[in-house]
C-alpha cells in the first residue's frame, strides 16, 4: 500500500513539471493505469497524453484493451490503485473515477452502441440522460423541450428536426445525435473531452465520413476528442495523433500526418505473440480432401461466398467485426439459414435449420462470448462438460452419474483443465479454464468439422498455445477446422492457409504457410481502394 | 524461499478456521438443511410446550395435516416444472381449479362416469398448459404475462360458471377416494407420492431434467449445445398443466365437490413452497425433494400457530418470514459458491 502511494505521488510531481508533447496544451493525460479481471491483466500501467483541441485517434486490435481504457475513463470499471489521470489541472486517482466524478470534469462518452431509443423522438433523446424541462406538477415541458431541442440542433448543425422519431434517423445521424446528447449540457465556451469508442463500427462508409468531417470540426473548436477505432483507413490522415495499444500495453504515438498503414501495422501486430504460441508443423495431407464445401452463399454481410476446408486442415478467417466472418459460422452450425448458396459436407448437399442437426453431421461450434453463448454458468464443471453428450450416459433409464464422473475425469485430464473439483460451479473457473472446457465439450463428439470463433478471447497466453495445441491435435485426427481470430499474428501462426474477408467478399486467400499477418492485415483493414494500392 | 514468502504463523490458524467454515462442514450443513433445522426446531417448539404439544403431536393431527396437503403437493410440482427452466407460471392454481370444475361437472350435471370424469380433468389441465406453452415458446410472449392471463380468465369462466357457488353431487366411489384411508394412509397419497417420486425421476435423473437447468441458467448456450428449447420449455408447461389437471381431480375427491375459489387460493402457497424448498437439500437450485419440506414446513407451521390460538394472519407473516430468511441464505450462500442467484 505505502509504494503504491509514493508511486502516486511521484507521478503526480511528474505530470506537473513535465512538457507535453511539441508543446501542445495537454487535455487528457494518463499515467499507469493497469486493470485486472480475476488472474488476467489487460491493462499493464497504460500512459498516454492527448493534447487539447486535437482529435487523437486510439487503435488496436481486439482485446488490446481500448475498450477497457474508455470504460474506466468513463468510471464503468476501476482501474488498480496507483494510475492518475489529470484533465487539464486537475488530478484523479483512476482508481476512484465515477461516472459522475467523469462528468464532473468534462469528459463526454459515446459508447460502441450509441444507446439512442428507436422510440423517442429527436428531442426526447436529446436529454435522457438530463432530465427533462418540467412545468407544473413534474409535467415534461414540450414546448420548452422543443425549444432548447432547436437550439443544440443548431449549435451542433444536426440537420434534423426535433420531432423526428430517432429510429427513423440514418446509423449515422444517430450517432450525431449521441454525441450531441453527450456534450450539450456543457456551456458552448467550455471545451470538454469527447471519447468515442467504435462509433463507425455499424456505419456504412459514407455515415462514416461525414462523422469524421464533425469530428474534426469539433476539434477545431477546441474540444478534445479521443477516438477508438480499429479501422486503420478512417484515421489515417484525419486524426492529429494515432496511439497504438496492444494486449495492454501502450506500443507507441504516430504523428497524424505520417500515420499511414506501414506505420500502424507493425505497431498493431506485434511479434512477441506468434513466437509465443508457437508455429505447429503443417499436418495437411499431401491429397487434400475436401470435407466441407460451401457455394455462393449470402446472407447478412455475406456475398457469394465459394469456400473449401479440407480433411485435417485449419482454415483462419481474418476479417474486422461485421466482415462477416461470424455469420459464416453460425450459417454452418444452423443458426441462421443462408439466403442463397449451397453446402456440402463431403460432397453431400446439407442444410441445417438448428443447431441439433449440424451437431449431427459432425459439426462442432465454439460461438464468441463465452458468458452468454457457450457457459451454464450455475452448472457444474461436469455438467458444462459433457452437456453437448447427456444422453450417452442414459444408462437403463438413469443419467449414470458415475460414468459421467469417469468421463469428466479423463476429459479434464485431456484438456489439462486445472480446477478443483468436477462439481465446482464452472463460474468459478478462470476465463482460460472456462474456454478449455467448451472445446472439450466438442472435443469429446470427435467432430469432423470444427468451428472456433474468437476462441482465445479473454484467455491467458499461456492457455492459448495449450488451447491451440488441443486444436491443432484434433486437426491431426483429421478434423476440419475453420478459425476466427482478430489476432492476426495469432491466427497466421496457427492456420495451415487463411482467407481474407471484407464487407462480406472474400479478397484475399494465402495458400499456405509461412503466413505473413502484416499481409492478412492489410487486407483485413484497408479500405477497398488502399488494398488495390498494395496488392 | 524468503522468510517473508510464509504467512506469519500467529495468523495462519484463524484463516485457516475462517476457510474451513466458508467452504468446510458447518456451512455446508447450514447450506444444505438450514430449512430443515428450522423445520426441526419449529416442531419441537410446538410439540414441547404444553398449550399446543399434546394435540400438535397426536396421529390424528399429523394425519389430517398430511392428507390435507396431498392436493397442495401436486400444485407445487406442477409450478416447479416451468420455473426449471426459468419461468414463471401462476396458472396451475387457476388450472386446478378449472380442472376440478370440469370433473365435478362431468359427474354432476352429466351423469358420466368417474372414470370419464378424471380423464377429461386432466385434459383440460393439459389444454391449459399447451395454451401457455404454445404462445411462451413458440411465439415468445412473456411468460408471467401470459400465465397470469390465463389465471385471471379461468378464475372468471370458473365464477361465471359455477355461479359463484359449488358443484356437488359426487359419486361416492369419488368421495371415498378422497376422504378414506388405505392401511392407515390417506388413499389420495397412493396417487401422489409415486407422482411426487416421477417428477423427483424427471428432473434429477433424465437428460430433460439436465436440459431445463441448462436453459435456467444460459438459454442461448442451450441452444447453441444442441438443446431444443421450445420443445423443452413447451413440454415443461404442458406437464405443469397435466399436473394442474391432476390435482383439480385430486381437490374434486377430496372435497367432494368443486368451486372456483379453492383452487387459486393454492397458487401462492405453492410457489412459497417451491421457493422455500430452493433454499434446502440443493441449495440454488429448484428440487423436488426441497418442495415437498416446504409444503410441509407451511402446513406444519399453520397447524401449529393455529393451535396455539393465533390469529390466521400470523400464518401469513410466518411463512413470509421465513422465505426471507431462508431465501436470504442461499443468495448469501450460493454467491459465495460463485453462482448466480435465482431468487
Amino acid at each position: 500500500m505505502p509504494r503504491e502511494r509514493e508511486q502516486a505521488t511521484d507521478e503526480e510531481t511528474s505530470l506537473r513539471h513535465a512538457d507535453a508533447p511539441n508543446g501542445i496544451v495537454s487535455g487528457l493525460r494518463l499515467r499507469h493505469i493497469s486493470k485486472r479481471y480475476g488472474p488476467a491483466q489487460v491493462l499493464h500501467a497504460v500512459s498516454l497524453d492527448v493534447g487539447q483541441g486535437r482529435l487523437h485517434a486510439l487503435l488496436g486490435g481486439n482485446g488490446s484493451g481500448k475498450s477497457t481504457l474508455v470504460k474506466i475513463l468513463a468510471g464503468v470499471e476501476r482501474a488498480e490503485p496507483g494510475g492518475v489521470i489529470r484533465i487539464a489541472d486537475h488530478m484523479i486517482d483512476a482508481s476512484r473515477v465515477t461516472p459522475h466524478v467523469a462528468r464532473e470534469n468534462g469528459l463526454h462518452f459515446v459508447h460502441q452502441d450509441p444507446g439512442i431509443i428507436a422510440d423517442l423522438s429527436v428531442a426526447d433523446n436529446l436529454f435522457i440522460g438530463h432530465g427533462y424541462a418540467t412545468g407544473w406538477f413534474f409535467r415534461i415541458s414540450s414546448r420548452r423541450l422543443r425549444r432548447m431541442a432547436d437550439e443544440i440542433i443548431e449549435r451542433f448543425e444536426l440537420n434534423m428536426s426535433p420531432s423526428t422519431r430517432a429510429g427513423d434517423l440514418s446509423a449515422g445521424q444517430r450517432t450525431l445525435l449521441a454525441i450531441a446528447r453527450a456534450l450539450h449540457p456543457t456551456a458552448e465556451s467550455e471545451r470538454g473531452i469527447l471519447v468515442l469508442d467504435e462509433p463507425t463500427a455499424s456505419l456504412p462508409e459514407r455515415d462514416a465520413g461525414h462523422l469524421l468531417t464533425a469530428l474534426r470540426s469539433f476539434a477545431e473548436n477546441g474540444h478534445t476528442v479521443v477516438y477508438v477505432t480499429h479501422r486503420l483507413g478512417e484515421v489515417c490522415g484525419i486524426a492529429d495523433e494515432v496511439s497504438v495499444l496492444r494486449d495492454g500495453r501502450y506500443v507507441g504515438c504516430v504523428p497524424g500526418a505520417t500515420a499511414d498503414e506501414q506505420a500502424l501495422i507493425p505497431l498493431i501486430l506485434g511479434r512477441e505473440v506468434s513466437k509465443q504460441i508457437g508455429h505447429a508443423e503443417v499436418t495437411v495431407a499431401a491429397e487434400p480432401e475436401p470435407v466441407l464445401e460451401l457455394r455462393g452463399i449470402s446472407v447478412g454481410p455475406l456475398k457469394q461466398l465459394d469456400l473449401t476446408v479440407n480433411k485435417g486442415e485449419i482454415l483462419g478467417v481474418a476479417g474486422l467485426l461485421g466482415s462477416g466472418r461470424s455469420t459464416l459460422l453460425k450459417v454452418l452450425f444452423g443458426a441462421l439459414q443462408p439466403d442463397s448458396g449451397d453446402v456440402c459436407i463431403h460432397g453431400r448437399p446439407v442444410s441445417f435449420r438448428t443447431p441439433r442437426q449440424a451437431m449431427n453431421a459432425g459439426i462442432a461450434c465454439v460461438p464468441e462470448e463465452r458468458l452468454e453463448t457457450a457457459l451454464f454458468p450455475e452448472l457444474s464443471v461436469r455438467e458444462n462438460l459433457l452437456i453437448a453428450s447427456t444422453t450417452d450416459f442414459w444408462r437403463r433409464g438413469w443419467l449414470s452419474s458415475r460414468l459421467e464422473q469417469r468421463e469428466a475425469a479423463r476429459l479434464i485430464e485431456d484438456t489439462r483443465i486445472t480446477h478443483g473439483s468436477q462439481d465446482q460451479p464452472i463460474s468459478t473457473l478462470s476465463g482460460g479454464n472456462q474456454q478449455k472446457v467448451v472445446l472439450g465439450r466438442w472435443l469429446r463428439r470427435e467432430p469432423q468439422i470444427l468451428l472456433l470463433d474468437e476462441p482465445t478471447q479473454g484467455v491467458d497466453v499461456g492457455a492459448r498455445s495449450e488451447l491451440y495445441q488441443l486444436v491443432r491435435d484434433a486437426a491431426r485426427g483429421g478434423a476440419a477446422v475453420l478459425l476466427v481470430a482478430s489476432d492476426l499474428a495469432e491466427l497466421a501462426a496457427v492456420s495451415d492457409r487463411v482467407v481474407v474477408l471484407r464487407d462480406g467478399w472474400m479478397v484475399h486467400e494465402v495458400a499456405a504457410p509461412p503466413i505473413d499477418p502484416a499481409v492478412l492485415a492489410s487486407w483485413a483493414y484497408s479500405d477497398e481502394g488502399q488494398s488495390d494500392d498494395s496488392a | 524461499m524468503t522468510v517473508l514468502d510464509e504467512p506469519p504463523p500467529h495468523v495462519a490458524p484463524p484463516n485457516r478456521a475462517m476457510a474451513s467454515f466458508r467452504h468446510g462442514r458447518v456451512a455446508d450443513i447450514l447450506e444444505h438443511y438450514g430449512l430443515i433445522l428450522i423445520f426441526g426446531v419449529m416442531i419441537a417448539v410446538f410439540g414441547l410446550w404444553s398449550k399446543t404439544g399434546p394435540v400438535f403431536l397426536s396421529g390424528a393431527n399429523l394425519r389430517a395435516i398430511v392428507s390435507n396437503q396431498m392436493v397442495l403437493l401436486v400444485v407445487a410440482v406442477a409450478a416447479m416444472l416451468p420455473l426449471s427452466c426459468g419461468y414463471f407460471d401462476l396458472s396451475p392454481g387457476a388450472g386446478t381449479g378449472t380442472a376440478a370444475i370440469a370433473t365435478a361437472t362431468i359427474m354432476s350435471r352429466f351423469h358420466q362416469s368417474p372414470a370419464l370424469a378424471i380423464i377429461c380433468g386432466i385434459l383440460v389441465g393439459a389444454l391449459i398448459g399447451s395454451v401457455n406453452g404454445l404462445l411462451i415458446a413458440k411465439f415468445k410472449f412473456s411468460a408471467i404475462i401470459v400465465t397470469l392471463a390465463m389465471s385471471t380468465a379461468l378464475t372468471g369462466l370458473d365464477n361465471w360458471y359455477t355461479g359463484g357457488g359449488t358443484i356437488g353431487n359426487i359419486p361416492l366411489s369419488m368421495q371415498n377416494f378422497g376422504s378414506l384411508n388405505w392401511l392407515g394412509i390417506p388413499r389420495l397419497a397412493f396417487v401422489v407420492v409415486p407422482l411426487l417420486v416421477l417428477v423427483w425421476y424427471v428432473e434429477d435423473w433424465t437428460p430433460l431434467g439436465r436440459y431445463q437447468r441448462a436453459i435456467r441458467s444460459a438459454s442461448r448456450s442451450a441452444r447453441l449445445v444442441g438443446i431444443a428449447v421450445d420443445r423443452v420449455l413447451l413440454l415443461s408447461f404442458v406437464s405443469a398443466g397435466a399436473l394442474a389437471g391432476i390435482a383439480g381431480v385430486l381437490l374434486c375427491a377430496q372435497s367432494a365437490s368443486a368451486d372456483a375459489t379453492t383452487g387459486p387460493s393454492m397458487l401462492f402457497p405453492a410457489l412459497t413452497a417451491v421457493f422455500l424448498g430452493a433454499t434446502a437439500i440443493r441449495p440454488g437450485r429448484i428440487n423436488t425433494p426441497g418442495t415437498v419440506v416446504g409444503v410441509f414446513f407451511i402446513a406444519f407451521s399453520v397447524s401449529g400457530l393455529t393451535l396455539a390460538g393465533a390469529n390466521s394472519w400470523v400464518n401469513d407473516v410466518f411463512d413470509g418470514v421465513a422465505l426471507f430468511v431462508a431465501g436470504g441464505l442461499a443468495t448469501v450462500f450460493s454467491r459465495q459458491r460463485g453462482a448466480r442467484s435465482i431468487l
